[in-house]
């Protein structure tokens, strides 16, 4: 494969594009389950609330309707983790990245924020609005794998999977699920192994390596397994 | 033709897909915006082309000879033909770079010329760019878009394709890099107005966008730093940073756009900067009119393509001349540049004409003034959807590698307001294609 030469600053900027086009994938497939189940609640309950304390975020608001919440996590671009927010952030990361991820795969990042933006002025509440975003991040995963190689490739996908693993955690996926993505991201440290640390590589692997130790650590250590996540790519 | 006007939104739509943006600073507050795109394109005849590309040809290789002279022997200044107030007082002139002989001898590898069609359908020289002229990468992208909106218009007219820029930049890369190392195009970030064009240029060209930070100068060599300490030599920078932001160590210390060292390095030899440091002498609005005794004394030919009548205050008939007529020329200041500085007689008051008056007596130096050319409108589609009238220019790019050739295309800008001549994207402008017929 191609070895191209990267600094430290466009690294860093391919890992955190990787992450946010996965969280935002994620985000939107989150989003339509937390649609679908707030039809089966009681009103007064909000399903949608689990859904935030899974992504850590901290209401100061607690009595605020489903519906607010839902809009502020789709178009408020100060909440962190917003689908705008994480939109913008995709963009602010792919804007630098054209010669590295060509013309044709950054069209689909800027399409998806420039329809974020238009529905934003309309607070679009249909969440089967919004489905283009998802067939855009789709299609710019199709097209990175189709045109990127080498070292730019591999720190990409490197974000894409300690992102995807990142929310599986926090959503509590089974043990196979994590486990085949640790599995990826593991033949990708055969490639760059300077990039990743062995010290929250080791640790990550302590909490998940048989069903069993997952099961147990998920409820437990949760906090910890995501922790040795984030500090385990060096970029 | 007529498929292309009707491809309008899908153009548009294009367009923004592939994010072809400018920025723009408002009350200190940056904006991305579309650069209005028109899609009737400009079209040069074959005949008229090759006037044009001999004339252009002649004026740039005459303004690299007048820069070599100028930081060399300046024999042109001995021999009386340009005072030596519009050479050593420019602002653009750099004393460091005196003795710098660059890669190839070659200052200006990428010129943008100016011109302008009377509707006599003269074309006049307006104003040579040989700092960083910018704006090749809309027509490039553009040409995409519209053959993709409209294959039928392409079928049937043959036009010269205008997508081999990227080639005839990395051609005089290369050349002037001799495989010393990498070429990089350096961009001050994404907040500059051009970013766009600095990383789309960078895709085409295969060249690495460097940000500042990411070049470091060691033994008087240009390094491009990797991660973990890797780090590959950098044989020609094309840069999209001004001069006095360049090195910090040698201009203005305050910068962090910049390379550390850099001018040491160039100084050596060991890299080549692209366009050459120094080069703001030869683009200075003043010496623009000197160009055509440039053409006569370095070349000794007649200049092919003429100035738009132009005056210098520094020179005493010119001087007064400008006072009487001052309500019916164009006033420039010729430190400036994007459309800043321009005043225009007929649009003043007493009071400013006055004011303007007084500042040429204060500094005649620093102003030219022009005869207002009334060049040739050409149709866009207005938002109303209908044809209507334009003032537009046309900046010309001229690439100086082993030779100097003119990219068979050009950035066609045109003022939004009707009522308006000035067409630069800084203040509100947009852009067509240029179209160089094949025959």
């Amino acid at each position: 494969m191609e070895k191209k030469i990267i600094s430290a600053t466009t690294a860093n900027q391919l890992f955190w594009l990787g992450r946010y086009a996965e969280r935002g994938y994620q985000m939107m497939h989150l989003m339509r389950k937390a649609y679908d189940e707030i039809m089966d609640v009681p009103v007064g309950v909000s399903p949608y609330s689990d859904f935030l304390d899974k992504m850590g975020v901290y209401l100061s608001n607690g009595n605020m309707d489903t519906s607010y919440q839902m809009m502020d996590q789709i178009y408020d671009a100060n909440t962190v983790t917003s689908l705008h927010n994480i939109i913008e952030r995709m963009m602010d990361n792919a804007i630098v990245l054209r010669s590295y991820i060509y013309s044709e795969s950054m069209s689909y990042i800027d399409m998806c924020r420039d329809f974020l933006r238009r529905k934003a002025e309309v607070k679009e509440m249909n969440i089967t609005e919004l489905q283009p975003i998802t067939d855009w991040l789709l299609a710019f995963w199709g097209s990175v794998r189709e045109r990127v190689s080498g070292n730019a490739y591999t720190i990409l996908e490197t974000g894409r999977l300690v992102e995807h693993l990142d929310m599986n955690i926090r959503f509590e996926y089974k043990h196979h699920r994590i486990d085949e993505t640790w599995g990826r991201l593991k033949a990708l440290m055969t490639i760059e192994p300077e990039m990743f640390d062995r010290v929250q590589t080791g640790r990550f692997e302590m909490y998940t390596a048989t069903e069993e130790a997952f099961d147990k650590n998920i409820k437990k250590y949760k906090r910890e397994m995501i922790s040795a996540l984030n500090g385990l790519v060096r970029v | 033709m007529k498929e292309l006007l009707t491809s309008r939104d899908t153009v548009n739509r294009w367009m923004e897909r592939y994010g072809v943006r400018f920025g723009i600073y408002k009350n200190g507050v940056f904006k991305e915006q579309l650069f209005p795109f028109d899609a009737i394109p400009r079209q040069i005849p074959a005949a008229e082309w090759a006037m044009l590309e001999k004339g252009l040809v002649q004026r740039v290789k005459a303004l690299n000879a007048f820069l070599y002279d100028i930081y060399h022997e300046k024999q042109i200044v001995k021999d009386g033909v340009i005072p030596k107030e519009f050479t050593y007082e420019s602002k653009g002139y750099m004393p460091e770079c005196e003795g710098i002989t660059p890669a190839q001898k070659i200052y200006a590898h990428i010129a943008g010329i100016d011109l302008v069609q009377a509707k006599n359908g003269k074309w006049l020289i307006l104003e040579d760019n040989l700092r960083i002229p910018s704006g090749a990468s809309y027509p490039m992208i553009a040409r995409t878009v519209t053959r993709k909106a409209s294959p039928q218009t392409f079928r049937d007219t043959l036009v010269h394709d205008n997508r081999g820029y990227s080639d005839l930049l990395r051609e005089m890369m290369d050349y002037v890099n001799g495989q010393r190392g990498i070429n990089v195009i350096l961009t001050p970030g994404r907040y500059n107005s051009a970013f766009f064009e600095h990383s789309y240029l960078a895709e085409k060209t295969g060249a690495t966008l460097a940000f500042p930070g990411d070049l470091i100068v060691e033994n008087g060599m240009v390094y491009y730093t990797g991660l973990y300490k890797d780090k590959v030599r950098v044989g020609a920078i094309y840069r999209r940073v001004s001069d006095e932001y360049l090195d910090p160590l040698a201009f203005e210390p305050e910068s962090l756009l910049g390379v550390p060292n850099l001018m040491e390095a160039y100084r050596c030899g060991t890299v080549a900067v692209i366009n050459a440091l120094g080069n703001g002498v030869a683009d200075d609005k003043g010496i623009y009119y000197f160009v055509p005794k440039m053409i006569r004394y370095y070349l000794n030919e007649e200049p092919i393509l003429e100035n738009a009548p132009t005056y210098l205050p520094f020179f005493k008939e010119d001087y007064e001349y400008i006072l009487a007529n001052i309500d019916k020329l164009v006033i420039k200041d010729v430190a400036e540049a994007g459309g800043y500085g321009v005043m225009f007689g007929k649009d003043m008051t007493k009071e400013r004409l006055e004011e303007v008056r007084q500042l040429i007596v204060k500094e005649p130096r620093r102003w030219i003034a022009q005869e207002v050319v009334d060049f040739i409108d050409l149709d866009i589609i207005d938002e109303s959807g209908k044809p209507s009238p334009r003032k537009c220019d046309l900046r010309a790019f001229v690439v100086t590698g082993e030779t100097t050739k003119v990219w068979k295309s050009g950035l066609t800008r045109f003022s939004r307001n009707p009522n308006s001549f000035v067409v630069n994207s800084s203040q509100g402008g947009g852009f067509k294609d240029t179209w160089v017929l094949c025959e």
